[in-house]
């Protein structure tokens, strides 16, 4: 659910391993039909465009000053429009995502980025995606762990769940035995962190991305490969990642002095990614998995996260929904997790959707690592306000872990105290958006 | 062309002949004295299914109004299609179009026979697929008086059913006949349900919660017919006796015979459907 930077180094050994040459292969030798299975909501219809916009003004309050003394309230503006065209009976479209933010504090949060700009082609049994886009894998509520192609845009919120379109070349295949799907990655993009203005950087200067399309670690072309398929009442999606690892890990430049925030450079490495991700629905229970083994330039490790999510229909006598979340959090690097992660954390959760007339909802949390018992507080509510505004409140806290002092490079080694990074940075957020 | 017309003609001749060869055998079934209710109950929906056989696809817009107690209104907007099911059960996509922060929200649902459905929910803000409990389905649909299990096809062997008998139904006649849910996870103990009895659609449900309470009742009016067979309603009305509130469906005409495939209701399907 939360991330946040921190040093470490890594192995400079270089894996070469991008056999991406079968999968172009694959792509060129596709049947080349024109028309066939389309959206069926597109049929016997000229081209139609589509245009959505909305407008979100975010207000952030912080009841501490940051370790380098950012400021308490972080006001912010953003737009974000989407159009979408189809034509050829919806066999082929185009999707376009633009997105600009304005923040009152932090000058990186200030920027426009192309959520999505791709192409579509969809024929007989195949799909075809070309352009930025951002795609979804998993299965897990607390991390989206295994979910790989898309950068981590953490400028925008902690959680992880905003992301930098991708460029690429995506091959769906639909069978009888599940779905394939092939990417090529030609490029990487560099994950966002806010300046030494903004919150959640702890007492580090952490250099700003590069914007735009990097070239890959490798320095060959990355790619991905995917099964997934329903068997009975699990569903299971097998995949392969190889290329650029989209956590960084930091380097300290510059002299370190006490007082003065650590300048950190984040470098990205070559890495592979072998992934499993799983759900068994039984009556209201739902049984979730998401596992991987990463290898490449750093030394490899293994992952999990796993638990399960119990809906109760109409508690208390309501229309109310409740959900019962419960998952563990491994990662067998232990403190010696490059991130802000979750080593030997246990997540639990609440899920309530009210079922009114306004789609009003909630989800609390918090995940604890049983061991040093530090804790990470959540709380997301929303309800829609007449028919085109939507207000959502959003509460972090961070439990249990000291706070790190600038330009002190001791405390990082110090073990649990990784998390003292962003202990002063608790939050209150609200965000009145109008959909236009 | 013509030829082409001719054919339809024969073959829509041909089902008439088989909606109306299925009228006389339930009404055998009905006036045979030494069947069961069971037997009888289970007669009329099996006629009733028949009947409604052979649609293919359907294609429909819908306006939902929500009542609620306080007298509050607020409206929804979706699409439907659904592929009726060859050897399995049918298929169906909803598209949220309104409220506009729920537009692009998409449901789909794999019917069952003998078996829990199968349902997916695309959430577009996170361009997230995922699979949902079918207990789901006897909450709340989206807000309203209707349960995703009220708006589903009828599948015969989803209940046990009992007749009752012919009762008035406005100025027409109906054939009444209970209906216990067969799924542990439905939010009913039992159903009435009025049939027409001339074509067999459903004109009325009267719905029992898990105590046996009078919980909800519905009614469906201005009728559309398709190739003379195939009823659809214009309006439903869902009110709730327990809470006050009230849901209304305005329904469009349906487009049928759209040339659906399997794939326009998959996974990867739900993720553009839009």
């Amino acid at each position: 659910m939360i991330s946040a930077p921190l040093p470490c180094s890594g192995r400079a050994d270089r894996v070469q391993g991008a056999h991406f040459v079968p999968l172009l292969l694959l792509v060129l030798a596709l049947p080349l039909q024109a028309v066939a299975a389309a959206s069926p909501f597109a049929r016997d219809t000229g081209p139609r465009s589509e245009f959505d916009a909305s407008v979100t003004l975010q207000l952030r309050a912080f009841p501490d000053d940051g370790l380098l003394g950012e400021r308490r309230v972080h006001p912010s503006l953003a737009l974000e429009f989407e159009y979408f065209r189809e034509w050829n009976q919806g066999a082929d479209s185009f999707t376009l995502v633009p997105f600009f933010r304005y923040d009152v504090r932090d000058d990186r949060r200030t920027r426009g980025d192309l959520r999505e700009a791709f192409l579509t082609h969809v024929g007989d049994g195949f799909e075809i995606h070309a352009g930025l886009r951002r795609v979804f894998w998993g299965q897990t509520e607390s991390k989206h762990l295994v979910d790989v192609l898309n950068q981590v845009d953490l400028i925008e919120n902690v959680d992880e769940e905003d992301r930098l379109g991708q460029p690429m070349l995506n091959l769906t295949l639909l069978r009888d035995w599940g779905v394939i799907e092939a990417y090529v990655l030609p490029g990487f993009r560099e994950r966002t962190f806010a300046s030494t203005d903004g919150r959640f950087t702890g007492p580090f200067e952490i250099a700003e991305a590069r914007s735009g399309i990097r070239r890959v670690a490798s320095g060959r072309v990355d790619w991905a490969l995917r099964w997934s398929h329903l068997i009975g009442e699990v569903e299971l999606g097998l995949a392969w990642f190889d290329g650029t690892n989209r956590e960084p890990e930091f380097e300290p430049v510059g002299p370190v002095e006490a007082g003065v925030p650590i300048r950190l450079q984040p470098r990205y490495r070559a890495m592979t990614q072998a992934s499993l991700d799983a759900q068994y629905i039984r009556g209201d229970w739902a049984w979730k998995l998401e596992l991987l083994r990463r290898g490449g330039d750093s030394p490899s490790h293994v992952a999990f996260v796993a638990g399960f999510e119990r809906t109760l229909i109409g508690v208390f006598d309501t229309r109310a929904d409740l959900g019962l979340l419960a998952e563990y959090l491994y990662d067998d690097r232990g403190r010696r997790t490059p991130l802000l992660s979750f080593a030997n954390d246990v997540f639990l959760g609440l899920r309530l959707a009210f079922n009114d007339l306004a789609d009003s909802d909630l989800l609390a949390g918090v995940i604890v690592d049983h061991r040093s018992g530090r804790q990470v507080w959540s709380v997301e509510a929303g309800t829609r306000l007449g028919q085109h505004w939507r207000l959502a409140f959003e509460g972090r806290a961070f439990r249990g872990a000291r706070a790190l002092r600038p330009g002190v490079l001791e405390d990082l080694t110090e073990p649990g105290r990784q998390w003292g990074a962003i202990a002063r940075d608790d939050y209150l957020q609200l965000e009145l958006t109008r959909f236009f | 062309m013509t030829r082409g017309l001719g054919w339809t003609a024969v073959i829509a001749a041909l089902l008439l002949a088989t909606a109306a060869a299925a009228h006389e055998d339930l009404a055998a079934v009905l006036e045979d004295l030494d069947r069961s209710a069971e037997a009888r109950g289970q007669a009329i929906a099996e006629a009733a299914e028949r009947v409604d056989a052979g649609f293919a696809d359907s294609l429909v817009a819908v306006r939902m109004v929500l009542h609620d107690a306080r007298g509050s209104r607020s409206e929804r907007e979706m699409r439907i299609a659904t592929l009726e099911g060859v050897d399995t059960g049918d298929r169906s996509l909803i598209v949220f179009d309104s409220p506009r922060d729920q537009r692009g929200t998409a449901l789909l649902t794999w019917n069952h026979a003998e078996s829990e459905d199968d349902q997916w929910l695309y959430l577009p803000a996170l361009r997230r697929v995922k699979k949902i409990a079918a207990r789901n389905r006897s909450g709340p649909f989206v807000g309203s008086e209707f349960a995703f299990e009220d708006l589903t096809s009828e599948e015969v062997s989803n209940y046990t059913w009992s007749y009752v008998g012919r009762v008035a139904c406005d100025e027409r006649e109906c054939l009444k006949v209970e209906r216990e849910p067969v799924e542990r996870w439905s939010g009913y103990s039992r159903q009435e349900v009025f049939y027409d009895a001339e074509t067999l659609r459903i004109e009325r449900i009267e719905y029992y919660d898990r105590r046996g309470s009078h919980l909800k009742s519905l009614r469906s009016s201005e009728w559309r017919v398709h190739a003379d067979r195939h009823w659809r309603p214009g309006y439903m009305d869902m009110v709730n006796h327990q809470t006050g509130r009230r849901t209304e469906l305005f329904w469009e005409a349906h487009a049928f015979g759209n040339g659906f495939s399997a794939d326009d209701f998959s996974t990867t399907a739900l993720q553009r459907a839009r």
